[in-house]
């Protein structure tokens, strides 16, 4: 049987993350697989709708606060919370994407930027939120009654599970026929319009299908780590998700979640370091944007000639 | 309420307003002829106010010449950030001159947070605008008159020069059609940058005036350009007046906020957009992008 | 003989990944009013464009009076002596049409002043407050001629003038290039109409295919019409 490269790549990346557990850290692997699906989950609209959100961080904190707060308060199990939180990403999503997709381009990116800091400042003055302590504590629970999230590597299976499905639904959605439209929006709005397309309406689907999968990680990492703080809704973490994308490979399959791992790796790595994390970041943003902006994945594709 | 209470917020909101009015103006004025939104605006505003902070901490250096040598060092600053790091960007997608800026304000911002840490260095006001007069309806503290005062002049200067001037129309031109005004003989590539340089200063004098306001503090940049992005897409960039009235009027809003209803005083300008949004998409003095 | 103004050798031009000129030459001297014919999408408006340095990429020689302009940015090519009218006139709507015609640097001494501007294009003078873009196509086009001929240049290129316009301003364009002409300027115009081009240029040169193909002038152009009828098509 004969492979293509995707797929021999996606089984060896499934290989080595299956036995990822005994070499690293569970705590690592699932931060960084939550980041993956976040990632992922911005690139649909990035990569492939041409659309750059800067306010994703509302979707993925606003679901961590609501599938806490689901867990904790209301003690629903937790693959109830985690659809809570991301049922109310997706419920943002379509309240944020009906305004901001009224604009185009670098409007759009303000737009999205400006509805999330909205949504920082509501999450910072909501009595359920706990202000600037978040909600911690949350109780992990056993997901769907049998795999006690309290395990570290139960929970790390559990967690690349569903980074695993966040993905195959993302690579099914791209290359549907939704996906192929999205595309020729990407490429050319004003051509897709005049071939009958309602443009608005497929841009606010992947923006709510987008908003959606990143409530998946962010719920998900919420139960995971039992925590949901104002970090995870700041607009430094839109910007991060941005960066985990462009080093990955904007409009790659597999970008995002290598510039996820790549991204939490630099920060545990700098952490101890003693350097001013944001400033080393920001540095390899410069660096990203002015020589690099196929990412790592898209530059490996581009010399190999294949579609990654 | 007192009218003392009312026109203290209004005072309060049309400060908040004359940065606004500053740094979209600017913003602006840069989207204008290099088709890019600066996320750095916000970090340059701090870099102001710190640079103010350190004239007068090592060297002694007080507020009024702070007031002008600080801007003319920023300007510098920009061109070199225009020649080494924007040029390169040019007809890209300007999504990316977002990104690099973006980067670019992470840098400043966190640099000085590593240094300063998150809380503000308190800058003294001037001797000569301490204390204040007594207008009868209310107190006017003089600085902050001052503040009031000098921002309106700066931004109608910067309107008057742009709208009115020779200089301004290679400027509008350069805006309009680079490729025309270049292929008349204007060197619309340090057009450019020069642009980008005043831009920059008009930041940095926001920042300068604002650090015996809100001190000098890391993070006043980042919290800042997120509402003015909101101001700009409110007034939408194709009238510079526009941007400066926005401002302005936004800031007003915010003050008026806080007197009748404190809780919404710091997302009144975000919801303020979302209605604009759903009434008029392209912004209240835009045109349609 | 004259001496040479503009000598273009071995012209190689793109835009992105289409290639457009291929190998241009052509020289025009001092004081001749020469047109470029040709069908649409022969390389007339390109090469034009390649000489002001605004195509992205282009290879080849370009000499005005012996000085090598190839490597030079455009606005340096406008400050050696080149006046460009585009064939939308390029005026700008943010400026009055007082603004639009001061604002070429005056490069050169020879420039023309404001009263023989003035005097050369009478309506002008008239609307000098009124936004660029509400003048009517004709004045726009006289706009654009006095604003390149305010910087001195020498040497004018026009693309079109008379596209679009009402026989009665053709006729004026046509007086006004004659008068320039009769000033010692030198004139490369692209011109679509060969019966204009007939009353008011020395020389024409046909392009096809981003080639030049043929030159002839007004006598080779009345002994054999049908010449130039070969590369147009009718």
């Amino acid at each position: 049987m004969r492979l293509s490269p995707l797929t021999s790549l996606t089984l060896v990346a499934l290989a080595l993350l299956l036995a990822a557990p005994w070499v690293v850290y569970p705590a690592f692997l699932m931060k960084a697989l939550c980041f993956a699906l976040f990632a992922a989950a911005f690139n649909l609209l990035l990569g492939y709708a041409g659309l750059l959100s800067f306010g994703h961080a509302a979707f993925f904190g606003g679901a961590a606060y609501v599938t806490a707060h689901a867990a904790k308060v209301w003690g629903w199990p937790p693959e109830l919370a985690i659809l809570g939180g991301t049922l109310a990403a997706a419920a943002l999503g379509l309240a944020m994407g009906a305004l901001a997709i009224r604009r185009q381009g670098i409007y759009f990116a303000m737009t999205t930027l400006a509805l999330a800091q909205m949504l920082f400042f509501l999450f910072l003055q909501a009595p359920f939120t706990g202000g600037e302590d978040g909600i911690q504590g949350v109780p992990q629970g056993r997901l769907l009654g049998l795999i006690d999230l309290g395990q570290p590597t139960d929970a790390y299976y559990a967690v690349l599970a569903i980074a695993a499905l966040g993905h195959l639904a993302l690579y099914r959605i791209v290359h549907s026929p939704f996906g192929q439209v999205l595309k020729a929006v990407r490429d050319n709005e004003a051509r897709a319009r005049s071939l009958g397309y309602e443009v608005d309406r497929y841009k606010l689907t992947a923006f709510v299908l987008s908003a959606t999968l990143a409530g998946l990680a962010g719920g998900t990492k919420a139960l995971v780590f039992q925590i949901a703080t104002l970090t995870d809704v700041q607009w430094q973490m839109s910007g991060e998700v941005v960066l985990m994308t462009l080093l990955g490979g904007i409009g790659t399959v597999a970008g995002p979640a290598v510039g996820a791992f790549l991204s939490v790796g630099l920060e545990s790595a700098l952490a101890t370091s003693g350097l001013p994390v944001p400033a080393v970041i920001g540095a390899v943003f410069i660096a990203c944007v002015l020589v690099f902006r196929r990412g790592l994945v898209g530059e490996i594709g581009a010399r190999l000639k294949i579609r990654l | 309420m007192s009218v003392q209470v009312l026109s203290g917020q209004l005072l309060l909101g049309l400060i908040n307003g004359a940065f606004y009015a500053l740094l979209s103006l600017g913003l602006a004025v840069i989207f204008g002829v290099l088709g890019i939104i600066n996320f750095a605006h916000g970090a340059f505003y701090m870099v102001g106010a710190f640079a103010a902070w350190g004239l007068a901490t090592y060297l002694d250096i007080g507020y009024w010449p702070a007031l002008v040598l600080v801007p003319l060092a920023l300007g510098l600053a920009g061109m070199g950030v225009e020649r080494l790091m924007l040029k390169r960007l040019a007809g890209l997608d300007p999504l990316y001159g977002l990104l690099a800026t973006f980067g670019l304000a992470l840098v400043l911002e966190g640099t000085f947070r590593q240094v300063y840490g998150s809380s503000g260095q308190p800058y003294p006001v001037p001797e000569a605008l301490q204390g204040g007069v007594n207008l009868g309806f209310m107190f006017l503290p003089l600085y902050r008159g001052w503040v009031v005062a000098a921002s309106i002049v700066v931004c109608l200067a910067t309107w008057l020069a742009i709208e009115r001037t020779a200089l301004g129309a290679r400027l509008r031109a350069a805006t309009e059609r680079p490729d025309m005004a270049q292929a008349l003989g204007l060197n619309v590539p340090l057009l450019v940058t020069v642009t980008f340089g005043v831009a920059v200063a008009l930041a940095a004098f926001a920042g300068v005036m604002a650090a015996p306001v809100y001190q000098a503090n890391p993070l006043m940049g980042s919290n800042l350009i997120i509402v003015v992005f909101a101001v700009v897409v409110i007034g939408g960039m194709g009238s510079l007046s526009g941007a400066i009235l926005s401002g302005y009027g936004l800031g007003l809003a915010e003050g008026l906020t806080k007197v009748f209803y404190p809780p919404a005083a710091n997302i009144v300008v975000f919801v303020i957009m979302a209605l604009v949004l759903l009434v008029r998409p392209a912004g209240l003095f835009g045109r349609v992008n | 003989m004259p001496e040479t103004v503009l000598s273009v050798t071995g012209l190689d031009g793109h835009y992105g990944e289409s290639h457009v000129l291929h190998g241009v030459d052509f020289s025009i001297r001092a004081g001749e009013v020469v047109t470029l014919v040709g069908r649409n999408g022969a390389g007339k408006t390109s090469t034009l464009r390649a000489i002001m340095g605004m195509l992205p990429r282009r290879s080849g020689s370009i000499e005005l009076r012996g000085r090598q302009l190839i490597s030079l940015p455009p606005h340096r090519i406008a400050r050696a002596g080149i006046g460009y009218v585009p064939d939308d006139r390029g005026i700008f709507a943010s400026l009055s049409v007082a603004e639009n015609l001061a604002l070429p640097p005056r490069a050169r001494a020879g420039a023309l002043s404001d009263g023989e501007i003035d005097a050369l294009f009478p309506r002008l003078k008239e609307r000098r407050a009124s936004p660029g873009t509400k003048l009517s196509g004709g004045e726009q086009q006289m706009l654009a001629i006095a604003r390149a001929l305010r910087t001195g240049a020498g040497l004018l290129l026009l693309d079109e003038p008379t596209e679009g316009l009402a026989p009665v301003i053709v006729r004026q364009i046509g007086a006004i290039l004659r008068d320039l002409k009769g000033r010692g300027h030198t004139v490369l115009l692209v011109e679509q109409n060969v019966h204009f081009a007939a009353t008011v240029a020395d020389r024409h040169i046909v392009m096809e295919n981003g080639r030049v193909v043929d030159t002839l002038d007004n006598a080779e152009l009345a002994a054999d019409p049908g010449r130039l009828d070969r590369f147009l098509g009718v």
